[in-house]
């Protein structure tokens, strides 16, 4: 049998890896930063209630609304919505755990510490970035805003990008290859879709937005000027951001929807209105979420064939929306309801996105979005959104949910009551707004007489909807002691969560879920459990840990720095030994449903899934390239007058020669020849060396010719696009030494070389990348 | 103010805004309503102790799909037909609102947002800072540029407003029908002094 | 496939990304009109990464879905420099 864990122990939840503890991280930590941000909130709501008393002058007022977008929309209501997936997810699709829990557990982590290495902005001189949570460049560059909070609030972002990219690996990874035998795509709950859709945008959406922030770091600590200069500027910091920005909004709104379909299944007791037809929505929704963003750059004066092409697919967005939100309300038709607090939230969520959807489609007309540009109604529209459908949504879940989690029925009264003070706060606190739409957003102080009434209204509306929560927070802290015991599935759900007891044992299922046609079949092996494995282990934290450090010391202090860099070394090396001993192993799952990846290991899929993200990073910086390059026309020197053509071609040799030795490591490994994939790998790391020190001596060259970082923006785009793939390629050369290492010490005698193989796609896609830079610098 | 009567409307743009946000939100409105309204209708008639619908949803059941093609192609045709339509009836009140009149008596005149205040440069070079007279009757074109960071030039009344981009031109332009005052303010977030980044626009 | 034809077989395509580079390089030498070398450099590196993904990359012989996400980000990718060169500042009216 399997040991029950120490729940009171510190310990166990620094070191867990386990699913649901991670979950519960999650959600405790995105609830007090649900907190931060409310309250930063409210305190601004007060201000803008009583312009005249100035509670927070201009900059702590922009501070407050920075701190306050950039907290909710990253790291309160998301990883809210990814305490729910971590928890639920592998419950869902009957796998033990997630496909990579140590990965899992560095996810959190990295998320804790990034957001409280922007909230420790707020104590550090300067204070808080105040440059509005989208960044606008060239506001945000140092000219503008010197302080060091901004560059720290954007390493934070740097980090919560990494906690993001590893989460996304693990739960695409977990979904395709770990569901239970016979659980195909089309029987999948809707919750566990909607995270797979998340994950998805989250793959394509956050690399760029790495591009344009790294873009920024390099301007404020090394004195670029991608943003200050009209050349890239605002339109590049525009559409890099937005770029991120439009899918990270559904990013936010996709599980509440999932959730929403969920509860609305359980507690209508009729099969979802038209779920094929919804879940191919999502789809197209996600999908069309990446062609939209341009959006959000009406007023630019930008050329108006972008412009209207992209106000075409703005509202052709609205078309899967508005099929999801008709095929819910049509799941009532017929059907038997059971009013709860889980399905009054769902249906208060759906209610308060059909009028957020509604006037997102006023935004999407160019001629209003004229005046709507930087209003009240965006606001409006925002929260009606995000707030209201997503975090409604969310709270949904967190009911429907909350008796799975602890096993104990919450009070159903209060829930209904806190529904309807939530409710009703909301809607005094955004519709006003709607009415005073022309008032600009973002403002400390106002002088239009008229619009003191709606804000204190807004304000009034904004406190009681804050105080609501209280309701929840007594509620779940009584019924956690008291409530009377769940049992597996109060709600009487389908899905296989329910199957298990409430909470479920560190291994999910004391069976083995088997699903034949539309029948789950639960095999018991005779009362013995499948071994479930913990690993412990305290690396992630520390590793998360290490990076706070240096990344707080690079803003704030230098022998902090220090000491952070060697944190992290330490941390990464003993994760590597740790690995090059095969400490943590975790078999393959043998019977799981795996269409359409049959032949390929959950390892390698991670590592294509890391392909992605990193080819989108480079996306980015291409794009920003290709952006400079038309602004600059005749300013940008061919490449071939600024560099040498012959060395750089013969330095892509180079590299596309170390490609070759790894394809043969790779072969040599298919068949065991230990001794010719040790040499392979030697010299591909010998090539990999070399092409740095040519790269090196051209480098040194240019500087000699006044090409240098700062000399013009074509320089400063060569050097940083080129040190990022150097970046790379040392990254790689790290990862041939470890895996030099792991053959010496035999790591790989049990099994094939994975690694070997898996190494490869990573080397040879930095190669395809050296192919195209090669071809943009030097040659054009 | 949400709606405005037609003698609070001092001139061109801000009618043609107002008959295109009329449009939407009387659309928007309506089909809210009936969306909700049936909404509400099918969570009262459905409610569990009206309801004599059977419980299809069983522990451990797959539920099998519900609904078909042909009301979800309805759901399609209807959101799609509404929504495109709207869209190509905006197309040309977009080159309407941001195409550049021209005439003997257009009146241009540059305006340069700056942290934190507007300057504006008349035909005639003459320069003021935080205060533009234009004439009753007339088209007015504002060319705005920006001499530091982004900036949102709006004249909230007139319904119209452009951003202010460093090292380039946008265009709008008004033409004023009531004299009287009226507010320009920028409408992007541009450092501290952002609140008090307005302007006034004397007409007469 | 025998260890010695995937071993040939690696260093063909290879020798063909080098061939590939060495005329990359000579058409700068040429002098060829500009659309012409634009045209001629972007193809032939994106040959370049055809091969090393189907090949060295191995994608002809994993799962399609594999293809599909490279694919996706391929979509992107182009969709960002289109969208980006497209909307690279302020529409010029007079
Ligand atoms: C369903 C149809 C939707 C449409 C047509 C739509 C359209 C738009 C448009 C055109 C804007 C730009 C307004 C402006 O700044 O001028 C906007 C802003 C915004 N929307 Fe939506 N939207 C929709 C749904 C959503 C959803 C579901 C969310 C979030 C869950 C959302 C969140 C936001 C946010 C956060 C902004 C403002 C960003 C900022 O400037 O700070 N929208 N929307
Ligand atoms: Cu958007
Ligand atoms: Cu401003």
């Amino acid at each position: 049998m399997v040991e029950k864990p120490d729940y009171y122990s510190i310990k166990h939840w620094l070191t867990t890896t386990n699913h649901k503890d991670i979950g519960i991280l999650y959600l405790f930590t995105s609830l007090y930063f649900l907190m931060v941000g409310g309250s930063l909130a409210l305190l601004f709501r007060l201000q803008l209630a009583f312009p005249w008393l100035n509670i927070l002058d201009a900059s702590a007022y922009n501070q407050a609304v920075t701190m306050h977008g950039l907290i909710m929309v990253l790291w309160a209501v998301s990883p809210l919505a990814f305490a729910f997936a971590n928890y639920l997810v592998p419950l869902q699709i009957g796998a033990r755990d997630l496909a990579f829990p140590r990965l899992n557990a560095l996810s959190y982590w990295l998320y804790l510490f990034s957001g409280l290495l922007a909230a420790v902005t707020f104590f550090i001189p300067g204070g808080a970035p105040d440059v509005g949570w989208t960044y606008y460049a060239p506001l945000s560059t140092a000219r503008f805003s010197p302080q060091p909070g901004v560059t720290l609030a954007g390493l934070a972002l740097v980090m919560l990008i990494a906690s993001v990219t590893v989460s996304t690996i693990n739960f695409i990874v977990t979904v395709a290859t770990m569901r239970a035998p016979g659980l195909g795509w089309s029987k999948i709950p809707m919750f566990t879709w909607s995270i797979l859709f998340t994950v998805l945008l989250m793959l394509f959406a956050f690399s760029p937005l790495a591009a344009g922030v790294l873009l920024l770091a390099v301007d404020r600590v090394f004195g670029t000027a991608f943003y200050t200069s009209p050349e890239g500027g605002t339109f590049l910091w525009g559409h890099l951001f937005w770029f991120f920005g439009h899918p990270e909004v559904y990013i936010v709104l996709m599980p509440a929807l999932g959730i929403i379909g969920d509860v609305i299944e359980t507690f209508t007791r009729k099969p979802l209105f038209g779920r094929k037809y919804i879940l191919l929505s999502m789809a197209a929704a996600s999908f069309i979420s990446f062609i939209v963003y341009v959006h959000h750059m009406f007023n630019t004066g930008m050329h108006p064939i972008v412009r209207e092409v992209m106000s075409l697919t703005t509202e052709s967005i609205s078309v899967p929306f508005g099929i999801i939100m008709l095929s819910f309300i049509f799941s009532l038709y017929k059907a038997k309801i059971k009013v709860t607090t889980p399905f009054l939230f769902a249906i208060g969520s759906i209610f308060l996105f059909i009028i957020g959807g509604i006037t997102g489609v006023f935004n999407s007309s160019i001629p209003l979005n004229h005046l709507i540009r930087g209003t009240y109604w965006v606001v409006a529209h925002l929260h009606y959104a995000m707030v209201g459908a997503t975090l409604f949504g969310l709270l949904a879940g967190l009911y429907y949910w909350y008796p799975k989690m602890t096993g104990r029925m919450y009070n159903e009264r209060l829930g209904k009551i806190h529904f309807a003070i939530a409710f009703i706060g909301f809607n005094v606190l955004y519709l006003p707004m709607f009415i005073i739409y022309d008032m600009p957003r973002r403002v400390y102080t106002y002088s239009v007489p008229e619009w003191i009434p709606f804000n204190q209204l807004e304000t009034l509306g904004g406190y009681i909807f804050g105080i609501s929560f209280l309701l929840l927070v007594y509620n779940f802290y009584k019924s956690y002691r008291v409530g009377a015991p769940a049992g597996n599935n109060p709600w009487g759900g389908w899905s296989l969560e329910w199957l298990t007891q409430s909470p479920p044992p560190p291994h999910n299922f004391d069976f083995e879920p088997v699903i034949t046609g539309d029948q789950v079949t639960l095999y018991t092996n005779g009362g013995q459990p499948e071994p479930h494995i913990e690993h412990m282990t305290s690396l992630p934290m520390y590793l998360s840990l290490g990076v706070f450090v240096t990344f707080l010391g690079f803003v704030i202090s230098t022998p902090l720095f220090i000491i952070g860099v060697i944190l992290t070394l330490a941390v990464l090396a003993k994760w590597m030994w740790s690995d090059v001993l095969n400490k943590f192993v975790i078999p393959e799952p043998v019977k799981s449903e795996r269409w359409p990846f049959e032949n390929t290991s959950k390892l390698k899929l991670g590592v294509w899934i890391l392909v992605i993200t990193e080819a989108m990073l480079f996306a980015g910086l291409i794009g920003a390239y290709s952006l400079i390059r038309v602004n600059m026309m005749g300013e940008w020197p061919p490449g071939p007058l600024v560099h040498d053509v012959r060395l750089g071609g013969i330095n892509t040799i180079v590299l596309l020669t170390s490609s070759l030795t790894v394809a043969l490591a790779v072969a040599y490994s298919k068949f065991g020849n230990e001794r010719n994939i040790l040499l392979s790998l030697l010299a591909s790391l010998g090539l990999a060396g070399l092409f740095i020190g040519i790269k090196a001596i051209e480098w040194s060259e240019l500087f000699a010719e006044g090409f240098t970082l700062t000399s013009s923006l074509a320089a400063s785009t060569y050097y940083v696009l080129t040190s990022v793939h150097a970046a790379h390629v040392l990254g790689g050369m790290i990862v041939m030494l470890y895996l030099i290492t792991k053959v010496l010490k035999g790591g790989y005698k049990s099994g094939g070389y994975e690694g070997v193989e898996n190494f490869g796609i990573y080397w040879h896609f930095i190669d395809i990348v050296w192919i195209f830079l090669f071809a943009l610098f030097y040659l054009l | 103010m949400l709606f405005k009567t037609i003698l609070e409307i001092p001139g061109e743009p801000a009618f043609t805004w107002y008959s295109l946000f009329q449009l939407y939100f009387s659309l928007g409105f309506a089909i809210g309503v009936v969306v909700l309204g049936l909404m509400f209708y099918f969570i009262y008639r459905y409610r569990e102790d009206r309801s004599t619908e059977s419980e299809d949803i069983k522990p451990g059941r797959i539920p099998t799909e519900r609904g078909n093609l042909k009301v979800i192609l309805g759901f399609l045709g209807i959101t799609a037909i509404v929504l495109y339509s709207l869209t190509i009836y905006s197309i040309p009140l977009t080159s309407y609102i941001e195409d550049v009149p021209e005439g003997d008596d257009v009146i241009v005149i540059d305006v340069i947002g700056f942290q934190w205040g507007w300057r504006f440069i008349y035909p005639n070079g003459t320069e003021s800072v935080g205060e533009v007279k234009v004439p009753v009757g007339k088209t007015v074109v504002f060319r705005v540029t920006s001499l530091d960071i982004l900036h949102n030039f709006k004249i909230r009344d007139f319904r119209t407003g452009v951003d202010a981009v460093p090292g380039a031109y946008t265009y709008i332009w008004i033409s004023p029908h009531e004299p009287g005052e009226y507010i320009i303010q920028c409408y992007e977030l541009c450092g501290v002094g952002h609140a008090n980044m307005v302007a006034k626009l004397i007409v007469g | 496939m025998e260890a010695e034809n995937i071993i040939k077989m690696y260093t063909l395509i290879w020798v063909l990304l080098v061939v590939f580079t060495i005329v990359e390089v000579m058409m700068i030498a040429m002098a060829f009109p500009p659309v012409f070398i634009l045209l001629g450099v972007i193809g032939l590196a994106s040959l370049k990464a055809v091969f090393i993904a189907l090949y060295y990359q191995h994608l002809k012989y994993d799962d399609i879905a594999i293809s599909w996400f490279y694919l996706m980000a391929l979509f992107f990718a182009i969709f960002i420099v289109i969208v980006f060169t497209g909307g690279s500042g302020v529409w010029p009216i007079q």
